[in-house]
């Protein structure tokens, strides 16, 4: 995909602007609504591996000089599901070769009941940042 | 999905909405999806052209786009790294969980 990010630098004019977002590298956690408030269960399993390649890949490209950040920052993407099944597919069909460890279940059991059914809670931290398209002199080196 | 939902308090678009304007700005949307964000994208922008390799994700994408919206999107099939894209026509280039 940095060729991606090649191919749009030739699209955009000379103030274009690049928004990349996708997931920091922090661990999705899980929550549980109770009466009490929101009780921590567990965290989302799997790689982030794709996750950092997305980081080296804009890296990149800066360091080649396509781009420069203009700003990056992490807020924070909820999703809410209304049973631990649901979560199962949910996560499965959503977040691709990530999983609920047993340890998270037994704890979303314990917290919502034997049927694990009431709102939980998965908190995403997601990164977006912003690049300008730097200079042509600079870029048109790369290609 | 049943049951599930995403982001329903718009976050990601409330932290886009702050930091980019997108009025009156050509948009080009690598890696849409079934179109999550387009219409949203399309709201503000003046021109959407959204593309992904999914052609199923694209057919849906097309239909979720509300008719006041339809001209203002464009969706094609494709891929970001060798889609043919007209040269200096974006303002911006949003990849949305991308990369």
């Amino acid at each position: 995909m940095v060729h991606a990010l090649t191919n749009a630098r030739r699209a955009l004019t000379d103030t274009g602007l690049v928004v990349d977002i996708h997931p920091a590298p922090d661990p999705r956690t899980i929550s549980c609504a109770t009466r009490e408030g929101p009780r921590a269960a567990g965290i989302v399993r799997g790689s982030r591996a794709k996750v950092r390649a997305a980081e080296r890949k804009l890296e990149l490209v800066r360091r080649h000089g396509m781009f420069r950040l203009h700003h990056s920052e992490v807020f924070h993407v909820l999703h809410y599901v209304a049973s631990l099944r649901i979560l199962r597919t949910y996560v499965a069909q959503n977040f691709p070769g990530k999983w609920v460890d047993t340890a998270t279940e037994r704890r979303i059991i314990k917290l919502l009941g034997r049927r694990a059914v009431g709102t939980i809670i998965i908190d995403e931290p997601v990164r977006i940042s912003l690049l300008g398209k730097a200079s042509t002199a600079t870029a048109n080196l790369l290609y | 999905m049943r049951g599930a939902q995403m982001d329903p308090e718009g976050t990601e678009l409330a932290t886009l909405d702050r930091l980019v304007s997108l009025s009156g700005k050509r948009v080009l949307e690598i890696g849409c999806g079934d179109g999550r964000l387009t219409s949203s994208l399309a709201e503000r922008a003046r021109h959407v052209l959204a593309i992904d390799p999914d052609r199923r994700a694209i057919g849906r994408a097309r239909r979720g786009v509300p008719s006041h919206l339809k001209d203002r999107v464009r969706f094609e099939v494709g891929q970001g790294e060798s889609h043919e894209l007209p040269a200096e026509g974006f303002d911006v280039a949003l990849f949305s969980w991308a990369l």
